[in-house]
């Protein structure tokens, strides 16, 4: 039952617009009926006969549904009704044809999943203003570090900035609730601020105050502002949170406010959730040991400026710079010499969660716009042969309700609504798969402490209306032509059967079919070198680490923050393995200087190596890793030639010998051109002197061997400045996981210590190789969407051809074709096309893998043990093969099952 | 789209709204049916314009809805059910602002069209 009819469910009974409009469908009957009586009477009148009167009235009046339906156009209400009359046909058409709307909206939806995924990701990053500031527009920070001294003459600077302020951020902060619960303090990332950071940002007080020049003072009771997520979260949004202590680093300390919700300070990508002023004692914040606030040279604040109306940034910028000139005239210092073509402050703006150049925005937004445009362009006409097949195979039905009446325009809207709704779909599907994946990158994310990057990425309404805006284009998009050249059609002919007599758009070697066949190459190119990816990937991450995790542990600790001034830290420190091994329950104990399991070592610095006969020296990139004594003991890896640190490397100082002592692996000893051992080079300004050769690292990604690297002495000098991310301690115990064993010790040996980011090393090498998975995981999917819609596209082009062939297939069979001719004769274009398109394709992939391997030896080395064996090899193309060949067959399947007389009768 | 079916209406194109206007001059004189209204329109203009029902009865709906007329049923002079219907207050002071109106285009056309 079409929408012209008077059909209606029984639950619109409901409304009162439904006995509104029975009485007004009632009465235009009446009214009609009456007209067509009256127009015979009238001729009745005037001579004919009753016969012909009655006919030639009904012969003047034309198509009555057509009268009917553009009366009812008149009435106000018919447009809403109608909108859901179209878009509940549209749905039942589309639920009539499960595996076309099926194929739709998956394409869409992995379209349109892409479009609203980088849109939310833009979105988040750079376009949301940020959470809790008035007027974020006009803020700007600068870039560079400076002296809080520099900041205090900057406010001289009146005229571009309305107010500044001055803060050092993200710094860690061990909160605890309750005085001497080291169990249950906690490391909370936090703003060391200027007391005028809140009224720069115009951030207003949830609960109690913000800091004022008169309460707090130098020497004055530590105070502290929270974030409204740690207040709700760890003080139960406690109303009576204002004046309660809390212990930052163990000082005990007043909460006087709680900011407004969604405030996580300036550059909440990584967010902070704790404001100490910077009036507080150093045993609160650690940054300001060796007064930080007095000294000139000690570049730790960022600045943030309001900007005065009408100033923009580079004024801003220009005024500041010639201030910092002066500044360091002043104060005596140079800037080094590559720094010297930059403005000495340079500024960026703080509108947003990311800090982003201005001139980005637009970029942004076009980037946004083309890249939109490109993916869902390629959808449609993906699409494009599919939708034409169905649209060819519906000119019977469409030509039938044309001649009975319905408007072109109505009809046109009819089969847009359907396509709007297919597309709809499509884009619930994808805005629905891009918070899925959010979510889970979110959990991903905040589970591991590999990334310390947390911008708040969950979807908001502003990409769910990009997403439905960009569904409704490509619907439109989708719908239109096909609609339009449906209902262009000739009538006469379309109901007769002429198909495809004026249908625009089938020509064998047309455009469509090059574009299956680019299609189909670079689904083929992708599969393959996403298999050789894969299977290179793998191969590399199932490789040996080179020692036993079995009992490892990796922690941090951070005695500065435990309330020890820098030299008791350092004391403390120098002294950790042998306490905690005294203490019992763990094995051996070494000191790090971050953690060597959290990332891959990059050779990310330069050394010059000597040449094996005295020779000129080789420049090589390396890897640098700063160990403690006893680091490759506590690993359990063995030194294959001389000997690792000692405590005397520990205890020296830097200046204190002509080389120091370095332990190189294997893979950096390759770099000599003889025997390493005692060879001295240079890594950067160091000299240092191969003391001992081990066999030891982790290859990165894409990498058959670690990188070369080199592993310096940590001396106890490291330990006396603070570090945010605290000393990283690894830990070797008996059982399998060591992890109570070694907060046992540690409470043994010290009561006020707290450990933090307590992992096993089976746990921190899965979060590093998370991210091989994670690669994987993409690859993986990239290849098989690629797959997907190249097989929707092919079956789109089958379809359409099958449908434009039935005369030809229906004089063949009546021929005495037999179906598996007529199969193949369907199926050979896709064949052809297939074929075609998968030989580019691995040409291209083995093209491009020889390519990849010239350039980088590494990744040339993944890839070929990604093609190492045949059943690798032929996976790709054979997966790629069978989805195209029943892409092929779905749609062939249906001529072959055609009836050659119902084919044949249509002309 | 509606001027399209107004060029339908008449065997020279109807300029918009002056189906409009003549439905409501003609039910000044009385409350009239549909079929009566195409009738007296045909007669009027001597059998040049015949209205189509697809152009009528949208423009009786509309001006229904737009209050210038209203409608009764009541049994015709043949003993049928028939719409009728009448000119309302707004409609005749509508129908004095579309006359005047149209004086004034006619004139204007007509200067432009034959200058003296």
């Amino acid at each position: 039952m079409g929408p012209d009819g008077e059909s209606h469910r029984p639950r619109d009974a409901a409304c009162l617009m439904f006995f509104r409009r029975r009485r007004a469908e009632r009465d235009l009957d009446d009214e009609i009926r009456f007209d067509v009586a009256e127009e015979s009477r009238r001729l009745l009148a005037g001579g004919e006969t009753p016969d012909a009167a009655s006919a030639s009235a009904r012969r003047s009046f034309g198509s009555v549904i057509r009268i009917k339906e553009q009366t009812r156009e008149a009435w106000g209400w018919a447009g809403a009704e109608r909108l859901v009359q179209d878009l509940r046909f549209a749905i039942r058409t589309v639920r009539a044809s499960p595996g076309f709307s099926l194929a739709v909206v998956l394409t869409l939806a992995v379209g349109l999943g892409l479009c609203s995924f980088l849109f939310n990701t833009l979105d988040a990053l750079l376009l949301r203003p940020l959470p809790g500031a008035r007027e974020p527009a006009q803020l700007v920070a600068t870039q560079n570090p400076v002296a809080f001294a520099y900041f205090e003459r900057y406010r001289g600077v009146d005229d571009v900035a309305t107010a500044a302020a001055a803060y050092i951020g993200p710094v860690p902060f061990n909160v605890a609730l309750a005085n001497g619960d080291v169990a249950a303090s906690e490391r909370i990332a936090g703003h060391l601020v200027s007391l005028e950071y809140f009224s720069t940002l115009g951030t207003r007080p949830l609960l109690g105050r913000f800091f004022d020049r008169d309460r707090e003072r130098r020497g004055g009771p530590p105070t502290a502002v929270i974030s409204e997520h740690i207040w709700r979260t760890r003080l139960a949004a406690d109303a009576d949170a204002i004046g309660r202590e809390i212990w930052i680093n163990r000082q005990p300390t007043t909460i006087i406010g709680v900011a407004e919700r969604d405030f996580q300070g300036l550059f909440p990508m990584t967010p902070a959730d704790i404001f100490v002023p910077v009036t507080v004692d150093p045993a609160v914040a650690p940054e300001l040991a060796g007064g930080s606030l007095e000294n000139p040279a000690s570049r730790l604040f960022r600045v943030v400026l309001r900007l005065a109306p009408g100033i923009d940034i580079k004024a801003a910028e220009a005024a500041l710079d010639a201030r910092t000139r002066q500044l360091d005239d002043i104060y005596g210092y140079r800037p080094p010499d590559h720094e010297n073509v930059l403005p000495r402050a340079r500024l960026i703006s703080a509108a947003t969660v990311a800090p982003y150049p201005p001139q980005l925005r637009s970029l942004v937004v076009v980037f946004f716009s083309a890249m939109t445009t490109l993916i869902l362009t390629f959808a449609c006409a993906n699409l494009a042969g599919l939708v034409l097949a169905r649209a060819s195979a519906r000119r019977h039905e469409v030509a039938l309700r044309l001649a009975l009446g319905v408007g072109r325009a109505r009809m046109v809207r009819q089969l847009l609504a359907e396509s709007v709704v297919l597309a709809v779909a499509g884009g619930a599907g994808g805005f629905a798969a891009t918070y899925g994946f959010v979510g889970l990158l979110t959990r991903v994310v905040a589970a591991s402490p590999l990334f310390r990057l947390a911008v708040r990425l969950t979807p908001d309404w502003r990409v769910a209306a990009v997403t439905v805006l960009a569904a409704l284009a490509a619907g439109v998009a989708l719908g239109l032509m096909p609609a339009l050249a449906v209902t262009r059609s000739n009538l006469i002919g379309s109901l007769k059967g002429h198909s495809g007599a004026s249908l625009a758009g089938y020509r064998r070697f047309g455009l469509r079919n090059l574009f299956m066949v680019y299609q189909l190459t670079a689904a083929m190119a992708l599969v393959v070198i996403m298999g050789f990816m894969l299977f290179g990937i793998q191969s590399g991450a199932s490789r040996d680490a080179g020692f036993a995790a079995d009992g490892l542990a990796v922690l941090s600790i951070d005695p500065v923050r435990d309330g020890y001034s820098v030299d008791e830290a350092a004391g403390i420190l120098a002294s950790l393995p042998d306490r905690l091994v005294e203490a019992g329950g763990v094995e051996a104990v070494a000191l790090m200087d971050s953690r060597p399991f959290q990332q891959f070592a990059l050779p990310d610095t330069t050394a010059s190596i000597p040449g094996s006969d005295g020779s000129a020296e080789t420049v090589q990139r390396v890897a640098v890793q700063t160990v403690g004594p006893g680091f490759f003991a506590t690993l359990g890896v063995p030194l294959q030639r001389g000997a690792e640190f000692s405590r005397q490397d520990f205890h020296s100082t830097p200046d204190s010998r002509a080389a120091i002592p370095a332990v190189i692996n294997d893979t950096a000893a390759a770099l000599f051109g003889g025997d390493p051992l005692g060879k001295i080079f240079r890594l950067e300004e160091k000299v240092v002197q191969v003391a001992g050769i081990v066999k030891y690292g982790l290859p990165p990604p894409f990498r058959v061997a670690a990188s070369p690297t080199v592993f310096l002495p940590l001396m106890v000098h490291d330990l006396r400045r603070p570090r945010p991310q605290g000393i990283p301690v690894l830990v070797r115990t008996r059982e399998h996981d060591g992890i109570d064993q070694a907060r046992q010790a540690l409470h043994r040996s010290d009561a006020n210590l707290t450990m933090f980011d307590a992992r096993t090393l089976h746990d921190q090498l899965d979060d590093l190789y998370m991210v091989v998975r994670y690669t994987q995981a993409v690859y993986g999917i990239v290849g098989l969407f690629a797959l997907v819609l190249a097989s929707i596209g092919l079956a789109g082009v089958t379809a359409h051809a099958a449908i434009h062939r039935r005369k030809e297939i229906g004089i063949r069979m009546a021929l005495g074709a037999r179906t598996v001719q007529v199969l193949g004769l369907v199926m050979r274009e896709g064949t052809i096309m297939t074929a075609v398109g998968a030989c580019i394709g691995l040409a291209f992939a083995f093209g491009l893998a020889r390519v990849l391997m010239a350039i980088d030896s590494q990744l040339g080395q993944t890839i070929l043990l990604g093609t190492g064996s045949p059943v690798k090899l032929l996976a790709g193309p054979a997966v790629l093969f069978a989805v195209a060949a029943l892409a092929c067959y779905l749609p062939a399947r249906r001529s072959a099952h055609l009836n050659p007389v119902l084919a044949l009768r249509e002309d | 789209m509606r001027s399209k079916r107004a060029n339908r209406a008449g065997a020279i194109g109807l300029l918009q709204g002056t189906l409009d206007m003549m439905i409501l001059r003609t039910l000044e004189r009385g409350p009239q049916h549909g079929h009566g209204i195409g009738v007296a329109i045909r007669a009027g203009s001597e059998e040049f314009l015949h209205i189509e029902r697809g152009s009528l009865y949208p423009a009786l709906h509309r001006l229904e809805g737009q209050g210038w007329i209203d409608a009764e049923w009541r049994m015709s002079e043949h003993n049928q059910r028939a719409k009728y219907y009448r000119l309302t207050r707004a409609g005749r002071k509508q129908l004095v602002l579309e006359a005047s109106r149209w004086d004034r285009m006619v004139k204007a056309i007509a200067r432009v069209m034959r200058p003296v």
